[in-house]
């Protein structure tokens, strides 16, 4: 019946199109018959009309003849697996290995592969956060670039030849005496080190030499000069008071950012007395995270640096009544009140002071010792019991194997993970020198600079593919499991290393009997397998102990200071990048696209400049400068930024390497695509040439430098244009009134504003409106973010990627404002009250407003509101108009310009509880709609309502120092609703009157100033 | 001349009146584009819901178990097949026959297995004896799937079990399907229907809270 329908209706369109062609034949047509006459193909030509008449017909027929898609297959397991009911998530305690911090992780599976990284609120170091790294890590179990095979000279072999080759070429190693040497970065595992150390042991001459990218080694070697341990304390943030941080990017990137993040946070606790809130003064050359949270900050060079830490150093010491330390040759770089106040600072809060310092300068790093013990910081906010095992790398044994290698003195060089051609500058001879050496292995996941010129190539499982331990800090021990089978011919370190090392055991095998032997008697149980068990499950296991004991060597100090090096006129500075920490993960699509928190660039790493420095070299941003250091070359653009000290340049390392050239074809393909690589082939560019050999160490600061502009210029993919909340003033240069938008209070205020019982209260009348006021009668979602607590840290946003299968887009896209993240944090710079230079931190995404502009505008109602105040989007029912988009007033939604490339491995990866959009589709946060769902059923089984704390959207989970809360807002005691009760409280663009059901509480920064200023905490 | 025209309106009338009575059946029977009901395709291998769920009474989630646990009731996994076929495989005639003609002969009596069995047994990759073969990895039966949803719509059984739903509210009488139809056209109005139907008249006496949000299912 339909059938015959369809065909009438087609018959009598073309019937009529027919009669149309032939009454008033078209220009089209002749020009058709002109041109098929002339080609004389054939004497039946196929014109337009005819080939419409066909088309439409074809249409016709196919969609009253093709009712049924293809078949789809159910296929279901063999046998049932009792821990995975398909369609169930399943948790599995693990260990992030993206960085040396160690960070327990719980793994989300589902059916039976990994889906989602969290951290595991059990473990010490996490508590529940993880970074935007650690996140990420999840892609590169999927990667379809990992190595399958081990290779020797460039030919695949199999493991049985290659382990007989090793043990071969190792034994003739043994018998001559040749020199073997270990690389990697630091080793966390208790259990691989042993392994190590049992692969050493057979060779007399043996070496392991450990390295981090982000060196400690001068913090390292100051302890271990002073306290004849080399190790990093614990540091206790969460417990000081007073700290003075230079140039140490805790918050950022530095040694354990989630961990300190949270205890920095724990420190400041904005809603109860003024008292138990530090205060944090940063001093730094390049803007870091943790310098925009700081308190006080103030931009100076490397030896800048040395001079002011000379100066707290030899004030402490005079107030102590200690004479070890020299008077200062120079005069201190900041002013005397402000030399003052930190001294007073420091010294009135002796035992809960802190001071640190992340440059890699031996004497500076001895000072800092000096200034802490005098503080009688060891002990209370550094806990050498505690000691943290994060960082082992020692620049100096690095610097003599360089010299072994380039002496060919090495007979075998063992690279375990590691990329010592890319993270060392060319100059210490590394890449030539390791052509000398005989039997050169790399194990590697993914082949990169090092392994390409190795001999011999072992392929290593992934983190989520083995069994490993962690010793982050002495005495806390993590255990992660496999939840994932291992790629195909890959084999983890531990077990590959055992095999070399005589023993055929497994990971399980030689954990469990490790584990058995060192750390099950000092449980206390007598069950082993139960305290396996158990420890398995939680990943954890806590046996720190609680009383510290080091003894100080006195160590003279005198000689400090003698050798300071003298400024250099132009200096550059190497720093990890914030989004990549370094070259491992610039695989990774998902961090080469976030932002970085204070640039706000994507797919690229920069030259930061100060306006001076830019001037004075004249550039601007975008344009490429040339940087010359020690006679290496390496080109950058130029990106000018607020807060850098003059004549410093600031770089992110991480970018540049091998493994970014895969990222060509990145994002779309479409006529006017661009690659989202540079015209080197690679993403960004390889600053570690920029590192200083020294004596003793790899000096990533105050290395002096030139640079000159190429006269080239890039258009930088930049997620944020904007940078100063102050309006244009009258003269158009941003003095004037600061936007509302991310707001700050002092404590002070904040303090007289709750003593008041002042709620935040706008200068807007909202009561008038032209919408009626929706009622909530069950559940009403409402979400705030803390931003004192916010570092920008941007581990929300990787989060929501994950969680909520968002795909990257590439360069080119982002650079047309077309990137697709549901979040983003925006990063604004304003001049406080005394004229400082601030940096805050908005995280922003979909506001779910009351009455939301975005619905009111839809023609199709793809957008509309829910019962319980979720701006909801309906991807089948959106048309792609983009109306909604442009009447946001908070431009949080992200529309599908395309649909983005995904190849299948990273298909494996998509949560399969969210929707993958196609092209054409609007999107936006919908506060992880799927994650309330699953509470609310999960709730009704157990017969009550969604209890606070019970849903957990992706970013409030992932955020290190719980910045974000969410809940329903009709429940008088959650989280969400006691949090928008305080003076802190207020809403982004309240002014409009869209009644946003996201919140915001203000920063708060410690600028105690007058009477307050005496008082301590 | 008149009484022609009288006929023809009488005609067209009469044509006009049957078309209307008509029309409704036809739409009924005719299903729009995406709209799959009535689908019974022909599966790897006979199984019959009739002879387990009506016959012998099996509780739909005793296979089905992801139902109560799970967004997806599932297929089960074949081994839960086996948890009866390990005994029984073939049927009780068969057996009686066998064991009849191995009394006769003197010889103990063979285990029967019945044709359609066979399916599942070598998909298992399991002898005439029911034990595992050398030769063979089990490879599982590939199913057709009757009832699907698009992408866009997240539909989950455990909440739908939870609030009392009964299997053939949606599924139809599947007990007496010898091959499984689908019975319910799945689409979005006959999905908020029910839930605003629940929502008004409780579900078998039980006031629910069924959403009829779009973001109750499309997420």
């Amino acid at each position: 019946m339909s059938t015959t329908h369809f065909d009438k209706h087609t018959q009598d369109s073309a019937a009529a199109a027919t009669s149309l062609g032939d009454g008033r034949p078209h220009p089209d047509t002749r020009r058709d018959e002109g041109m098929s006459a002339v080609a004389g193909t054939s004497t039946w030509s196929l014109g337009r009309r005819a080939f419409l008449k066909a088309a439409g017909f074809s249409v016709a027929t196919l969609t009253v003849g093709c009712q049924r898609p293809p078949d789809t297959e159910v296929i279901p397991h063999v046998h049932l697996d009792p821990e995975n009911t398909p369609g169930v998530s399943a948790w599995y305690a693990s260990v992030c290995a993206a960085c040396e911090a160690g960070c327990g992780t719980l793994v989300r599976t589902r059916d039976n592969r990994p889906v989602k990284l969290e951290g595991n609120p059990a473990h010490p170091v996490s508590r529940g956060g993880l970074c935007a790294v650690g996140q990420a890590s999840l892609l590169g179990a999927y990667d379809a670039q990992r190595l399958r095979r081990p290779s020797v000279g460039g030919a695949d072999t199999t493991w049985e030849r290659l382990d007989t080759m090793i043990d071969v070429e190792l034994a003739k190693l043994r018998e001559r005496g040749g020199v073997l040497r270990i690389l990697s970065h630091t080793v966390t595992s208790p259990t691989l080190r042993a392994r190590i150390a049992a692969l050493m042991a057979e060779h007399p001459d043996a070496m392991h030499v450990e390295y981090d990218n982000d060196s400690c080694s001068a913090l390292l070697a100051a302890h271990e000069q002073m306290f004849g341990v080399r190790v990093i304390p614990g540091l206790r943030f969460d417990r000081a008071r007073t700290i003075v941080s230079l140039n140490a990017d805790f918050l950022g990137t530095w040694i354990s950012p989630v961990e300190f993040a949270a205890d920095w946070a724990a420190g400041r606790d904005s809603d109860g007395s003024a008292s138990r809130f530090s205060w944090h003064c940063q001093i730094e050359a390049r803007m870091s995270l943790t310098g925009g949270k700081a308190d006080a900050r103030y931009a100076l060079n490397a030896a800048q640096r040395f001079d002011v830490l000379w100066h707290i150093a030899y004030g402490i010491a005079l107030r102590a009544g200690d004479g070890r330390i020299h008077t200062p040759t120079r005069q201190a770089p900041l002013s005397s009140e402000v030399m003052e106040r930190i001294l007073t600072q420091l010294w009135e809060g002796r035992g809960d002071s802190l001071v640190l310092c992340g440059d890699n300068d031996p004497d500076m790093q001895r000072l800092t010792v000096a200034i802490n013990d005098l503080l009688d910081s060891y002990g209370n906010t550094l806990d050498l019991a505690r000691a943290s095992r994060q960082r082992a790398g020692n620049d100096r044994a690095v610097l003599s194997l360089a010299r072994e290698l380039r002496d060919g003195a090495v007979d075998a060089l063992l690279m375990l993970d590691c990329n010592p051609l890319y993270d060392f500058p060319q100059r210490l001879g590394i890449e030539h020198a390791l052509a000398k050496v005989p039997l050169s292995i790399a194990l590697v996941r993914m082949p990169n600079e090092s392994s390409r010129r190795s001999r011999v190539v072992v392929p290593l499982t992934h983190a989520l593919e083995e069994w490993r331990d962690v010793e982050s800090h002495h005495g806390l021990l993590a255990l992660a499991q496999p939840t994932l089978p291992p790629e195909q011919g890959s084999r983890s370190m531990l077990e590959t290393l055992a095999r070399w090392s005589g023993s055929a055991d497994t990971a399980l095998e030689l954990l469990r009997a490790r584990w058995r032997a060192e750390v099950f008697p000092g449980s206390g149980l007598t069950d082993f397998e139960e305290f396996w068990r158990e420890t398995v499950r939680t990943g954890v296991y806590d046996a720190r102990p609680t009383a510290a004991t080091a003894a100080m060597q006195r160590v003279d100090f005198t000689t400090i200071g003698a050798a300071a090096s003298t400024r250099p006129s132009l200096e550059i500075e190497v720093h990890p990048s914030a989004t990549l920490l370094d070259v491992r993960n610039s695989g990774n699509a998902w961090l080469l696209e976030l932002p970085d928190p204070i640039t706000k660039v994507s797919w690229d790493n920069v030259a930061c400049l100060s306006v001076a420095t830019a001037s004075s070299l004249s550039v601007v941003t975008g344009d490429v400068l040339r940087i010359e250091v020690d006679g290496a070359d390496f080109a950058l653009p130029a990106l000018v930024q607020e807060g850098m000290a003059d004549n410093c340049i600031a770089v992110a390392a991480g970018y540049g390497g091998r493994a970014t050239r895969r990222f060509r074809d990145a994002g779309p393909s479409w006529l006017y695509g661009v690659p989202s690589v540079n015209h080197d082939g690679v993403v960004g560019a390889r600053v570690s040439d920029a590192l200083l050999v020294d004596a003793t160490v790899l000096r990533a600061s105050g290395v002096p430098c030139r640079a000159s502009a190429t006269g080239r210029s890039e258009a930088l993919a930049l997620a944020q244009e904007y940078q100063s909340l102050h309006q244009p003033g009258p003269a158009g240069d941003g003095t004037g009134a600061k936007r509302p938008c991310a707001q700050e209070i002092t404590i002070a205020a904040l303090a007289s504003a709750a003593a008041h019982g002042d709620t935040h209260a706008g200068p807007h009348d909202l009561s008038a409106s032209m919408w009626p006021e929706h009622r909530y009668e069950g559940y009403h979602w409402g979400m705030s973010i803390d931003l004192s607590a916010c570092t920008g840290c941007n581990a929300c946003v990787i989060a929501c990627q994950v969680e909520n299968n968002i795909p990257v887009v590439g360069k080119d896209e982002v650079r047309r404002n077309r990137d697709l993240q549901w979040m983003r944090v925006d990063r604004y710079y304003h001049r406080d009250d005394t004229g400082e230079l601030r940096m805050i931190h908005q995280p922003m995404m979909c506001q779910h407003c009351d009455h939301a502009p975005c619905e009111t505008v839809c023609p199709v109602l793809a957008t509309v509101h829910s019962q319980e105040g979720l701006n909801q989007q309906v991807y089948n029912r959106c048309v792609g108009t983009r109306y909604c988009a442009n009447n946001c007033p908070y431009k949080v939604r992200r529309f599908n310009w395309f649909d983005y490339p995904r190849n299948d491995e990273e298909n494996l990866v998509l949560n399969p509880d969210v929707t993958v959009r196609m092209r054409g589709v609007m999107e936006k946060c919908s506060f992880c709609i799927q994650r309330i769902e699953d509470a609310r059923i999960r709730a009704n089984a157990e017969g009550r309502s969604i209890a606070d704390g019970d849903v957990l959207p992706a970013c409030m989970q992932s955020c290190p120092t719980k910045a974000i809360r969410f809940g329903d807002m009709n429940q008088p005691d959650s989280l969400v609703r006691r949090a928008s009760a305080g003076p802190r409280f207020y809403r982004a663009l309240e002014e409009l009157g869209v009644k946003p059901s996201v919140g915001y509480l203000m920063n708060v920064r410690n600028t105690r100033t007058g009477k307050t200023e005496d008082s301590h905490g | 001349m008149i009484r022609s025209r009288i006929l023809t309106i009488i005609l067209s009338t009469a044509l006009l009146l049957a078309l209307i009575s008509v029309l409704p059946s036809v739409f009924r029977s005719v299903n729009l584009p995406g709209n799959q009901r009535g689908y019974e395709p022909e599966q790897p291998m006979p199984y019959s819901h009739r002879l387990h769920a009506g016959e012998l009474g099996i509780d739909c989630r005793y296979c089905h178990f992801g139902a109560e646990r799970a967004g997806n009731a599932g297929v089960p996994p074949m081994n839960v097949c086996m948890n009866c076929h390990q005994h029984v495989s073939a049927t009780l005639v068969a057996v009686r026959a066998e064991e009849k003609s191995a009394e006769a002969e003197g010889r103990p009596s063979k285990r029967v297995i019945s044709p359609r069995l066979a399916t599942l047994y070598n998909a298992l990759g399991l002898d005439a004896t029911l034990r595992p073969r050398r030769d063979a990895q089990p490879e599982p039966l590939r199913w057709k799937r009757v009832h699907e949803l698009p992408d866009f719509v997240f539909f989950n059984h455990r909440a739908h079990v939870q609030a009392g739903v009964q299997c053939q509210d949606c599924h139809g009488a599947v007990q007496t399907m010898e091959r499984v139809r689908q019975v319910s056209d799945l689409s979005m109005g006959w999905c908020v229907n029910c839930h605003r139907d629940s929502n008004a008249q409780g579900l078998r006496g039980k006031t629910v809270k069924a959403p009829v949000d779009c973001a109750g299912c499309h997420y």
